[in-house]
Protein backbone atom coordinates (compact mmCIF):
# COMPACT_ATOMS: atom_id res chain seq x y z
CA UNK A 1 0.00 0.00 0.00
CA UNK A 2 2.81 2.40 1.22
CA UNK A 3 4.90 1.62 -2.31
CA UNK A 4 1.98 2.81 -3.77
CA UNK A 5 0.37 5.63 -2.26
CA UNK A 6 2.00 8.10 -4.08
CA UNK A 7 0.25 6.93 -7.08
CA UNK A 8 -2.95 7.49 -5.35
CA UNK A 9 -2.49 10.50 -4.64
CA UNK A 10 -1.51 11.28 -7.61
CA UNK A 11 -4.23 9.99 -9.22
CA UNK A 12 -7.11 11.47 -6.79
CA UNK A 13 -5.59 14.81 -7.37
CA UNK A 14 -5.81 14.91 -10.88
CA UNK A 15 -8.05 12.28 -12.09
CA UNK A 16 -11.77 13.94 -11.36
CA UNK A 17 -13.50 14.42 -14.88
CA UNK A 18 -14.61 18.19 -16.29
CA UNK A 19 -16.63 20.07 -13.80
CA UNK A 20 -19.74 20.84 -15.51
CA UNK A 21 -21.04 23.48 -12.29
CA UNK A 22 -19.77 25.10 -9.69
CA UNK A 23 -20.27 22.36 -7.02
CA UNK A 24 -18.55 19.95 -9.08
CA UNK A 25 -15.61 22.24 -8.71
CA UNK A 26 -14.87 20.89 -5.73
CA UNK A 27 -13.78 17.58 -6.73
CA UNK A 28 -11.03 19.16 -7.80
CA UNK A 29 -7.66 18.37 -5.69
CA UNK A 30 -5.41 21.55 -6.80
CA UNK A 31 -6.96 24.52 -4.63
CA UNK A 32 -5.61 26.90 -7.09
CA UNK A 33 -7.77 25.05 -9.55
CA UNK A 34 -10.39 24.26 -7.83
CA UNK A 35 -11.14 28.32 -6.94
CA UNK A 36 -10.71 29.31 -10.30
CA UNK A 37 -12.80 26.29 -11.55
CA UNK A 38 -15.79 27.47 -8.86
CA UNK A 39 -15.28 31.17 -10.16
CA UNK A 40 -15.51 30.45 -13.69
CA UNK A 41 -18.87 29.52 -13.14
CA UNK A 42 -19.74 32.47 -10.41
CA UNK A 43 -18.76 35.54 -12.29
CA UNK A 44 -20.92 35.00 -14.81
CA UNK A 45 -23.74 35.03 -12.85
CA UNK A 46 -22.72 37.85 -10.66
CA UNK A 47 -22.40 40.03 -13.68
CA UNK A 48 -25.45 38.96 -15.60
CA UNK A 49 -27.32 40.12 -12.45
CA UNK A 50 -28.08 36.77 -11.53
CA UNK A 51 -28.12 37.47 -7.54
CA UNK A 52 -30.56 34.37 -6.94
CA UNK A 53 -28.47 31.96 -9.12
CA UNK A 54 -25.21 33.42 -7.65
CA UNK A 55 -26.20 33.01 -4.22
CA UNK A 56 -27.53 29.58 -4.50
CA UNK A 57 -24.14 28.84 -5.95
CA UNK A 58 -21.93 30.44 -3.83
CA UNK A 59 -24.14 29.00 -0.81
CA UNK A 60 -23.29 24.96 -2.53
CA UNK A 61 -19.22 25.77 -1.89
CA UNK A 62 -18.91 24.41 1.67
CA UNK A 63 -15.63 26.16 2.93
CA UNK A 64 -16.40 29.85 4.17
CA UNK A 65 -13.03 31.00 3.14
CA UNK A 66 -13.54 29.53 -0.37
CA UNK A 67 -17.05 31.70 -0.78
CA UNK A 68 -15.05 34.84 0.67
CA UNK A 69 -12.48 34.62 -1.86
CA UNK A 70 -15.01 34.50 -4.68
CA UNK A 71 -16.92 37.31 -3.31
CA UNK A 72 -13.07 39.47 -2.40
CA UNK A 73 -12.05 38.69 -6.31
CA UNK A 74 -15.25 39.82 -7.70
CA UNK A 75 -15.15 43.25 -5.78
CA UNK A 76 -11.78 43.88 -7.07
CA UNK A 77 -11.98 43.32 -9.95
CA UNK A 78 -15.36 46.08 -10.02
CA UNK A 79 -14.61 48.20 -6.83
CA UNK A 80 -18.12 49.82 -7.56
CA UNK A 81 -20.01 46.45 -6.07
CA UNK A 82 -17.50 46.09 -3.53
CA UNK A 83 -20.47 47.36 -0.45
CA UNK A 84 -22.73 44.25 -1.98
CA UNK A 85 -20.29 42.02 -1.77
CA UNK A 86 -17.94 43.13 1.03
CA UNK A 87 -20.76 43.38 3.21
CA UNK A 88 -21.24 39.68 2.97
CA UNK A 89 -17.84 38.65 4.08
CA UNK A 90 -18.06 35.81 6.32
CA UNK A 91 -14.40 35.19 7.78
CA UNK A 92 -11.92 37.98 9.84
CA UNK A 93 -9.40 37.69 6.67
CA UNK A 94 -11.74 38.25 4.14
CA UNK A 95 -13.23 41.16 5.94
CA UNK A 96 -9.90 42.49 6.63
CA UNK A 97 -8.91 42.06 3.03
CA UNK A 98 -12.26 43.63 1.84
CA UNK A 99 -11.19 47.02 4.02
CA UNK A 100 -8.75 47.33 1.23
CA UNK A 101 -11.31 48.28 -1.09
CA UNK A 102 -13.98 49.43 1.04
CA UNK A 103 -11.38 52.16 3.30
CA UNK A 104 -10.77 53.60 -0.09
CA UNK A 105 -14.56 55.02 -1.32
CA UNK A 106 -12.95 56.91 -4.42
CA UNK A 107 -11.97 53.67 -5.79
CA UNK A 108 -16.42 52.65 -5.59
CA UNK A 109 -17.03 56.19 -7.70
CA UNK A 110 -17.54 55.90 -11.46
CA UNK A 111 -14.78 56.37 -13.57
CA UNK B 1 -2.50 7.25 5.18
CA UNK B 2 -4.51 7.78 1.47
CA UNK B 3 -6.26 11.24 3.49
CA UNK B 4 -2.55 12.23 3.83
CA UNK B 5 -1.73 11.58 0.68
CA UNK B 6 -4.23 13.57 -0.89
CA UNK B 7 -4.35 16.68 1.53
CA UNK B 8 -0.22 16.62 0.93
CA UNK B 9 -0.88 16.72 -3.00
CA UNK B 10 -3.58 18.57 -3.83
CA UNK B 11 -3.02 21.49 -1.46
CA UNK B 12 -5.00 23.76 1.36
CA UNK B 13 -6.74 27.28 0.76
CA UNK B 14 -4.61 30.55 2.16
CA UNK B 15 -6.03 32.75 -0.21
CA UNK B 16 -5.88 35.87 2.24
CA UNK B 17 -1.95 35.08 3.57
CA UNK B 18 -1.05 38.70 4.87
CA UNK B 19 2.27 40.47 2.72
CA UNK B 20 5.25 40.87 4.58
CA UNK B 21 6.01 43.67 6.28
CA UNK B 22 9.22 44.34 4.22
CA UNK B 23 8.99 46.07 1.04
CA UNK B 24 10.90 43.37 -1.09
CA UNK B 25 9.89 40.94 0.32
CA UNK B 26 6.18 41.56 -0.05
CA UNK B 27 6.92 42.51 -3.51
CA UNK B 28 8.15 39.14 -4.52
CA UNK B 29 5.04 37.62 -2.19
CA UNK B 30 2.66 39.10 -4.86
CA UNK B 31 4.32 36.80 -7.91
CA UNK B 32 3.43 33.82 -5.94
CA UNK B 33 -0.19 35.21 -5.57
CA UNK B 34 -2.67 32.18 -6.65
CA UNK B 35 -5.30 34.33 -8.13
CA UNK B 36 -4.76 37.35 -10.09
CA UNK B 37 -6.99 39.97 -8.45
CA UNK B 38 -5.24 39.02 -4.91
CA UNK B 39 -1.72 39.36 -6.61
CA UNK B 40 -3.13 43.08 -7.94
CA UNK B 41 -4.02 44.21 -4.32
CA UNK B 42 -1.02 42.56 -2.94
CA UNK B 43 1.31 45.10 -5.50
CA UNK B 44 -0.84 48.17 -4.43
CA UNK B 45 0.32 47.20 -0.82
CA UNK B 46 3.61 46.37 -1.50
CA UNK B 47 3.82 49.84 -3.24
CA UNK B 48 2.91 51.43 0.34
CA UNK B 49 5.50 49.71 1.72
CA UNK B 50 7.90 50.80 -0.65
CA UNK B 51 6.73 54.45 -0.14
CA UNK B 52 6.94 54.23 3.45
CA UNK B 53 10.84 52.33 3.35
CA UNK B 54 11.98 55.21 0.72
CA UNK B 55 12.09 52.21 -1.46
CA UNK B 56 11.19 54.03 -4.89
CA UNK B 57 12.75 51.16 -7.15
CA UNK B 58 10.10 48.97 -5.70
CA UNK B 59 7.01 51.42 -5.69
CA UNK B 60 7.38 51.87 -9.61
CA UNK B 61 7.76 48.11 -9.81
CA UNK B 62 4.55 47.38 -7.90
CA UNK B 63 2.72 49.78 -9.80
CA UNK B 64 3.98 48.84 -13.25
CA UNK B 65 3.11 45.00 -12.74
CA UNK B 66 -0.64 46.37 -12.21
CA UNK B 67 -2.72 45.85 -15.63
CA UNK B 68 -5.91 47.01 -14.16
CA UNK B 69 -6.19 51.05 -14.65
CA UNK B 70 -8.30 51.58 -11.68
CA UNK B 71 -5.35 49.58 -9.34
CA UNK B 72 -2.53 50.89 -11.21
CA UNK B 73 -4.09 54.63 -10.40
CA UNK B 74 -4.56 53.59 -6.43
CA UNK B 75 -1.32 51.92 -6.63
CA UNK B 76 -0.05 55.19 -7.17
CA UNK B 77 -2.06 56.96 -5.22
CA UNK B 78 -1.26 54.74 -2.38
CA UNK B 79 2.73 55.43 -3.13
CA UNK B 80 2.13 58.90 -3.25
CA UNK B 81 0.91 58.83 0.15
CA UNK B 82 2.89 57.18 1.71
CA UNK B 83 6.10 59.02 0.25
CA UNK B 84 4.18 62.07 1.07
CA UNK B 85 3.76 60.99 4.86
CA UNK B 86 7.46 60.12 5.09
CA UNK B 87 8.25 63.92 3.24
CA UNK B 88 9.53 62.11 0.34
CA UNK B 89 7.81 64.61 -1.53
CA UNK B 90 9.33 64.50 -5.12
CA UNK B 91 8.61 60.57 -5.38
CA UNK B 92 5.22 61.45 -3.85
CA UNK B 93 4.80 64.02 -7.07
CA UNK B 94 6.46 61.08 -9.37
CA UNK B 95 3.13 59.07 -8.09
CA UNK B 96 0.87 61.11 -7.91
CA UNK B 97 1.18 62.38 -11.60
CA UNK B 98 0.86 58.90 -12.28
CA UNK B 99 -2.16 58.67 -9.96
CA UNK B 100 -5.03 59.06 -13.23
CA UNK B 101 -8.40 59.86 -11.84
CA UNK B 102 -6.88 60.24 -8.27
CA UNK B 103 -4.45 62.78 -8.87
CA UNK B 104 -5.86 65.54 -7.20
CA UNK B 105 -6.61 63.18 -3.61
CA UNK B 106 -3.05 62.05 -4.12
CA UNK B 107 -2.02 65.67 -3.77
CA UNK B 108 -3.46 66.27 -0.29
CA UNK B 109 -1.19 63.71 1.33
CA UNK B 110 2.18 66.04 0.14
CA UNK B 111 3.85 66.40 3.25
CA UNK B 112 3.63 69.42 5.03
CA UNK B 113 6.28 68.58 7.32
CA UNK B 114 9.17 69.47 4.69
CA UNK B 115 12.43 68.53 6.70
CA UNK B 116 14.43 71.75 7.70
CA UNK B 117 17.53 70.60 5.44
CA UNK B 118 14.77 71.07 2.28
CA UNK B 119 14.19 74.47 3.67
CA UNK B 120 17.62 75.64 3.97
CA UNK B 121 16.60 77.56 7.44
CA UNK B 122 20.24 76.72 9.21
CA UNK B 123 21.96 78.28 6.59
CA UNK B 124 20.57 81.61 7.11
CA UNK B 125 19.24 83.55 3.81
CA UNK B 126 21.81 82.10 0.98
CA UNK B 127 21.01 78.68 2.55
CA UNK B 128 17.41 79.29 1.89
CA UNK B 129 17.81 80.77 -1.40
CA UNK B 130 20.14 77.78 -2.38
CA UNK B 131 17.36 75.26 -1.25
CA UNK B 132 14.80 76.90 -3.24
CA UNK B 133 16.19 76.48 -6.54
CA UNK B 134 17.11 72.48 -5.42
CA UNK B 135 13.57 72.65 -4.23
CA UNK B 136 11.84 73.98 -7.55
CA UNK B 137 14.54 72.15 -9.46
CA UNK B 138 13.73 68.68 -8.12
CA UNK B 139 10.20 69.67 -8.51
CA UNK B 140 10.27 70.30 -12.03
CA UNK B 141 12.00 67.36 -12.73
CA UNK B 142 9.56 65.15 -10.63
CA UNK B 143 6.66 67.26 -12.72
CA UNK B 144 8.29 66.45 -16.23
CA UNK B 145 5.55 64.82 -18.53
CA UNK B 146 2.58 65.95 -15.94
CA UNK B 147 -0.47 67.73 -17.69
CA UNK B 148 -0.43 71.53 -16.99
CA UNK B 149 -3.58 71.93 -14.50
CA UNK B 150 -1.47 69.01 -12.08
CA UNK B 151 1.72 70.43 -12.43
CA UNK B 152 0.00 73.97 -11.57
CA UNK B 153 -1.95 72.49 -8.97
CA UNK B 154 1.26 71.20 -7.77
CA UNK B 155 3.88 73.96 -7.44
CA UNK B 156 1.30 75.85 -5.94
CA UNK B 157 1.36 73.22 -3.16
CA UNK B 158 4.82 72.69 -3.41
CA UNK B 159 5.55 76.31 -2.45
CA UNK B 160 2.70 76.84 -0.10
CA UNK B 161 4.30 73.82 1.83
CA UNK B 162 7.99 75.47 1.64
CA UNK B 163 6.80 79.07 2.37
CA UNK B 164 4.93 76.72 5.70
CA UNK B 165 8.41 74.48 6.54
CA UNK B 166 10.45 77.23 6.69
CA UNK B 167 8.75 79.55 9.11
CA UNK B 168 6.29 77.36 10.98
CA UNK B 169 7.32 76.05 14.12
CA UNK B 170 10.63 76.88 13.35
CA UNK B 171 11.52 79.57 16.68
CA UNK B 172 11.63 82.84 14.35
CA UNK B 173 9.72 84.89 12.34
CA UNK B 174 12.45 86.79 10.08
CA UNK B 175 11.49 88.29 7.20
CA UNK B 176 15.49 88.17 5.55
CA UNK B 177 14.47 84.39 4.77
CA UNK B 178 11.33 84.99 2.66
CA UNK B 179 13.31 87.98 0.82
CA UNK B 180 16.23 86.33 -0.04
CA UNK B 181 13.96 84.40 -2.12
CA UNK B 182 11.83 87.10 -3.43
CA UNK B 183 14.79 89.83 -4.47
CA UNK B 184 16.16 87.09 -6.71
CA UNK B 185 13.07 85.41 -8.01
CA UNK B 186 12.85 85.33 -12.11
CA UNK B 187 9.77 87.00 -13.00
CA UNK B 188 9.11 84.76 -15.75
CA UNK B 189 9.42 81.49 -13.90
CA UNK B 190 6.26 79.63 -13.26
CA UNK B 191 6.78 79.48 -9.27
CA UNK B 192 7.41 83.63 -8.89
CA UNK B 193 3.78 84.04 -8.73
CA UNK B 194 3.43 81.21 -6.11
CA UNK B 195 6.06 81.92 -3.77
CA UNK B 196 5.42 85.26 -2.68
CA UNK B 197 1.52 84.66 -0.99
CA UNK B 198 3.28 81.49 0.43
CA UNK B 199 6.34 82.78 2.18
CA UNK B 200 3.75 85.46 3.43
CA UNK B 201 1.44 82.93 5.12
CA UNK B 202 4.79 81.27 6.68
CA UNK B 203 5.54 84.07 7.95
CA UNK B 204 2.58 84.87 9.20
CA UNK B 205 1.41 81.70 10.64
CA UNK B 206 4.86 82.07 12.67
CA UNK B 207 4.81 85.48 13.62
CA UNK B 208 1.42 84.95 14.80
CA UNK B 209 2.26 82.31 17.02
CA UNK B 210 5.06 83.64 18.68
CA UNK B 211 3.55 87.04 19.65
CA UNK B 212 0.47 85.24 21.25
CA UNK B 213 1.48 83.07 23.52
CA UNK B 214 -0.68 79.31 23.49
CA UNK B 215 -2.79 79.07 26.67
CA UNK B 216 -2.44 75.29 26.54
CA UNK B 217 0.62 73.39 27.69
CA UNK B 218 3.19 73.21 25.22
CA UNK B 219 5.40 70.29 23.88
CA UNK B 220 9.45 70.69 24.55
CA UNK B 221 11.47 72.18 21.61
CA UNK B 222 12.93 69.62 19.86
CA UNK B 223 16.50 68.63 20.95
CA UNK B 224 19.01 70.27 18.36
CA UNK B 225 20.65 68.03 16.18
CA UNK B 226 24.16 66.28 16.41
CA UNK B 227 26.86 67.63 13.62
CA UNK B 228 26.49 65.40 10.68
CA UNK B 229 23.27 63.64 11.48
CA UNK B 230 20.66 62.18 9.29
CA UNK B 231 18.68 65.30 7.91
CA UNK B 232 15.16 65.85 8.57
CA UNK B 233 12.62 65.07 11.21
CA UNK B 234 10.94 61.53 11.90
CA UNK B 235 7.64 61.80 10.69
CA UNK B 236 4.96 59.61 12.43
CA UNK B 237 3.49 57.18 9.89
CA UNK B 238 0.37 55.97 10.72
CA UNK B 239 -2.87 53.47 8.30
CA UNK B 240 -3.15 54.95 5.18
CA UNK B 241 -6.75 55.50 4.51
CA UNK B 242 -6.93 58.62 2.29
CA UNK B 243 -9.21 60.19 0.14
CA UNK B 244 -10.51 63.76 -0.92
CA UNK B 245 -10.00 66.50 1.20
CA UNK B 246 -8.31 64.82 4.03
CA UNK B 247 -5.94 66.49 6.03
CA UNK B 248 -2.39 65.87 6.24
CA UNK B 249 -1.41 62.29 7.17
CA UNK B 250 0.64 61.23 10.03
CA UNK B 251 -0.11 63.51 12.40
CA UNK B 252 -0.39 63.40 16.35
CA UNK B 253 2.20 63.26 19.13
CA UNK B 254 1.01 59.84 20.82
CA UNK B 255 -2.87 57.68 21.95
CA UNK B 256 -5.54 60.86 22.22
CA UNK B 257 -7.00 61.10 25.81
CA UNK B 258 -9.61 63.28 26.50
CA UNK B 259 -9.96 66.49 24.96
CA UNK B 260 -8.35 69.53 26.85
CA UNK B 261 -10.73 71.90 28.02
CA UNK B 262 -10.90 74.94 25.65
CA UNK B 263 -9.00 78.21 26.60
CA UNK B 264 -8.91 81.28 24.64
CA UNK B 265 -6.16 84.27 24.23
CA UNK B 266 -7.47 86.96 22.89
CA UNK B 267 -4.28 88.76 20.62
CA UNK B 268 -3.19 92.15 21.01
CA UNK B 269 -5.80 94.95 19.28
CA UNK B 270 -2.47 95.91 17.21
CA UNK B 271 -1.51 92.46 16.25
CA UNK B 272 -2.01 92.67 12.90
CA UNK B 273 0.26 96.03 12.67
CA UNK B 274 2.65 94.58 14.81
CA UNK B 275 2.97 91.48 12.06
CA UNK B 276 3.14 94.13 9.43
CA UNK B 277 5.99 95.85 10.90
CA UNK B 278 7.95 92.70 11.20
CA UNK B 279 7.62 91.49 7.49
CA UNK B 280 8.92 95.08 6.68
CA UNK B 281 11.58 94.90 9.38
CA UNK B 282 10.92 97.38 11.22
CA UNK B 283 13.11 95.61 14.46
CA UNK B 284 14.25 92.59 15.25
CA UNK B 285 12.18 89.42 13.96
CA UNK B 286 10.16 87.62 16.84
CA UNK B 287 11.87 84.76 17.93
CA UNK B 288 10.53 82.27 20.60
CA UNK B 289 10.75 78.61 21.27
CA UNK B 290 10.68 76.40 18.39
CA UNK B 291 7.83 73.38 17.86
CA UNK B 292 8.78 69.78 17.68
CA UNK B 293 7.68 68.66 14.29
CA UNK B 294 5.01 66.59 15.22
CA UNK B 295 3.64 69.33 16.88
CA UNK B 296 3.46 72.16 13.70
CA UNK B 297 -0.01 71.95 13.38
CA UNK B 298 -3.47 74.32 14.05
CA UNK B 299 -6.87 74.95 13.44
CA UNK B 300 -8.15 74.01 10.04
CA UNK B 301 -11.44 72.95 8.09
CA UNK B 302 -12.34 71.80 5.00
CA UNK B 303 -12.44 73.87 1.43
CA UNK B 304 -14.77 76.31 1.55
CA UNK B 305 -15.35 77.65 -2.26
CA UNK B 306 -16.55 81.56 -2.55
CA UNK B 307 -18.53 82.19 -5.55
CA UNK B 308 -17.72 85.84 -5.15
CA UNK B 309 -14.10 85.18 -5.02
CA UNK B 310 -13.80 82.79 -7.91
CA UNK B 311 -11.80 85.34 -9.58
CA UNK B 312 -9.01 85.35 -7.60
CA UNK B 313 -5.88 82.92 -7.34
CA UNK B 314 -5.90 80.53 -4.57
CA UNK B 315 -3.01 79.28 -2.16
CA UNK B 316 -3.25 75.83 -0.33
CA UNK B 317 -3.35 75.63 3.23
CA UNK B 318 -2.44 73.19 5.62
CA UNK B 319 -4.87 70.77 6.20
CA UNK B 320 -6.33 71.07 2.92
CA UNK B 321 -8.64 74.19 3.04
CA UNK B 322 -7.03 77.10 0.95
CA UNK B 323 -7.42 80.79 0.96
CA UNK B 324 -7.88 83.52 -1.50
CA UNK B 325 -4.77 85.78 -3.00
CA UNK B 326 -5.48 89.60 -2.93
CA UNK B 327 -3.89 90.84 -5.89
CA UNK B 328 -2.13 93.66 -3.99
CA UNK B 329 0.59 92.10 -2.30
CA UNK B 330 -0.31 94.57 1.01
CA UNK B 331 -3.69 93.80 0.80
CA UNK B 332 -2.35 90.17 0.93
CA UNK B 333 0.19 90.31 3.89
CA UNK B 334 -3.21 91.61 6.13
CA UNK B 335 -5.23 88.58 4.68
CA UNK B 336 -2.53 85.91 5.46
CA UNK B 337 -2.25 87.56 8.62
CA UNK B 338 -5.79 87.15 9.43
CA UNK B 339 -6.01 83.66 8.29
CA UNK B 340 -2.56 82.70 10.71
CA UNK B 341 -5.20 84.25 13.48
CA UNK B 342 -7.33 81.35 12.62
CA UNK B 343 -4.97 78.69 12.45
CA UNK B 344 -3.72 79.53 15.97
CA UNK B 345 -6.25 77.43 17.99
CA UNK B 346 -6.46 79.53 20.68
CA UNK B 347 -7.72 82.75 18.95
CA UNK B 348 -11.47 83.45 19.24
CA UNK B 349 -13.58 84.38 16.47
CA UNK B 350 -13.90 88.33 17.74
CA UNK B 351 -10.29 88.89 16.99
CA UNK B 352 -11.09 89.00 13.30
CA UNK B 353 -14.70 90.82 13.61
CA UNK B 354 -13.19 94.23 12.98
CA UNK B 355 -11.61 93.39 9.95
CA UNK B 356 -15.57 92.99 8.54
CA UNK B 357 -15.44 96.51 7.62
CA UNK B 358 -11.88 96.54 6.25
CA UNK B 359 -11.62 99.04 2.62
CA UNK B 360 -10.62 95.71 1.15
CA UNK B 361 -12.86 93.02 -0.36
CA UNK B 362 -10.48 90.37 0.03
CA UNK B 363 -9.80 91.42 3.72
CA UNK B 364 -13.62 91.97 4.43
CA UNK B 365 -13.98 88.20 2.79
CA UNK B 366 -11.72 86.30 4.83
CA UNK B 367 -12.58 87.91 8.19
CA UNK B 368 -16.13 86.90 7.37
CA UNK B 369 -14.88 83.09 6.31
CA UNK B 370 -12.80 82.90 9.64
CA UNK B 371 -15.88 84.15 11.78
CA UNK B 372 -18.07 82.00 10.42
CA UNK B 373 -16.03 78.71 11.13
CA UNK B 374 -14.48 79.72 14.31
CA UNK B 375 -15.34 79.62 17.89
CA UNK B 376 -15.65 81.78 20.43
CA UNK B 377 -17.18 82.00 24.41
CA UNK B 378 -18.30 85.51 23.68
CA UNK B 379 -19.58 86.25 19.97
CA UNK B 380 -23.04 85.68 19.10
CA UNK B 381 -22.28 84.14 15.75
CA UNK B 382 -26.01 84.25 14.20
CA UNK B 383 -26.15 87.22 14.66
CA UNK B 384 -23.10 88.88 13.30
CA UNK B 385 -24.05 86.21 10.35
CA UNK B 386 -27.29 87.68 9.93
CA UNK B 387 -26.12 90.92 9.82
CA UNK B 388 -23.32 89.59 7.19
CA UNK B 389 -26.52 88.14 5.12
CA UNK B 390 -27.91 91.36 3.93
CA UNK B 391 -24.67 93.16 3.19
CA UNK B 392 -24.52 94.09 -0.11
CA UNK B 393 -21.37 92.86 -0.45
CA UNK B 394 -21.69 89.57 -2.24
CA UNK B 395 -18.44 88.01 -0.64
CA UNK B 396 -20.08 88.70 3.03
CA UNK B 397 -23.85 88.24 2.45
CA UNK B 398 -22.44 84.51 0.50
CA UNK B 399 -20.56 84.09 3.73
CA UNK B 400 -23.09 84.89 6.04
CA UNK B 401 -25.96 82.48 4.21
CA UNK B 402 -23.80 79.60 3.81
CA UNK B 403 -22.61 80.42 7.82
CA UNK B 404 -26.41 80.80 9.06
CA UNK B 405 -27.04 76.96 7.15
CA UNK B 406 -24.42 75.13 8.66
CA UNK B 407 -21.05 76.47 10.54
CA UNK B 408 -18.83 73.35 10.07
CA UNK B 409 -15.13 73.81 11.90
CA UNK B 410 -12.47 71.09 12.68
CA UNK B 411 -10.12 72.26 15.68
CA UNK B 412 -6.74 69.96 15.72
CA UNK B 413 -5.22 70.18 19.12
CA UNK B 414 -2.10 68.63 19.97
CA UNK B 415 -2.47 65.81 21.84
CA UNK B 416 -6.33 65.01 21.50
CA UNK B 417 -8.89 63.70 18.75
CA UNK B 418 -9.65 66.49 16.51
CA UNK B 419 -12.73 67.99 17.50
CA UNK B 420 -15.62 68.96 15.25
CA UNK B 421 -19.04 71.02 15.11
CA UNK B 422 -20.51 74.22 16.19
CA UNK B 423 -19.14 75.22 19.49
CA UNK B 424 -20.44 74.29 22.70
CA UNK B 425 -22.65 76.68 24.44
CA UNK B 426 -23.13 78.87 21.23
CA UNK B 427 -26.49 80.70 21.57
CA UNK B 428 -29.67 79.48 19.62
CA UNK B 429 -29.37 80.15 15.25
CA UNK B 430 -31.20 83.11 13.97
CA UNK B 431 -33.56 82.70 11.25
CA UNK B 432 -32.21 82.81 7.78
CA UNK B 433 -33.01 86.48 6.33
CA UNK B 434 -35.57 86.75 4.20
CA UNK B 435 -35.90 87.04 0.17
Amino acid sequence: MIRFGWLVGLLACGAAPEPKTAAECGALGDATARENCRFGFLRPLFEAGDVAGFEAALAGIDDPLARDLVRLRLAIDDPSRADLLCGRVETPSGREKCQQVLGRPHLRAPR
Amino acid sequence: MIGLLLALGCGELDPFERVPADAAAALASCDEAAFPELATTCRVEAAARAGLQGRADLAEAACDAIESPTWKDECHFRAGEEFGRTARVFDAVRHCKRAGNYQRFCLTHLGWHLPADQTGSAGGPEGVKAAWGRFTREADAALDGADAGFAEDTRSLLAASFGFGLYYGSGSADPALARAILDSAPPDDPWTGLLAPALRQGFADEAVRLRVPSCRPQPAPPAPKPEGGPGGPAVPGGAGQGGPGGGPAGLGGGPPGPPPAPCWVQPPPDLVASVRADWAGAGPPPTGAALPPDARHGRYHPPINLLAAKDLGVLPLYGGDRRYIAVDPDVDLTVAILQAMYFHPDIPADAVVPFLADPAQEVRWAAAGIVRTTPSPTLDHPAVLTKLAASDDPGLAEHGRSGLEGREWTVFVPGAPPRRGPPPGEKGRGPPPGP
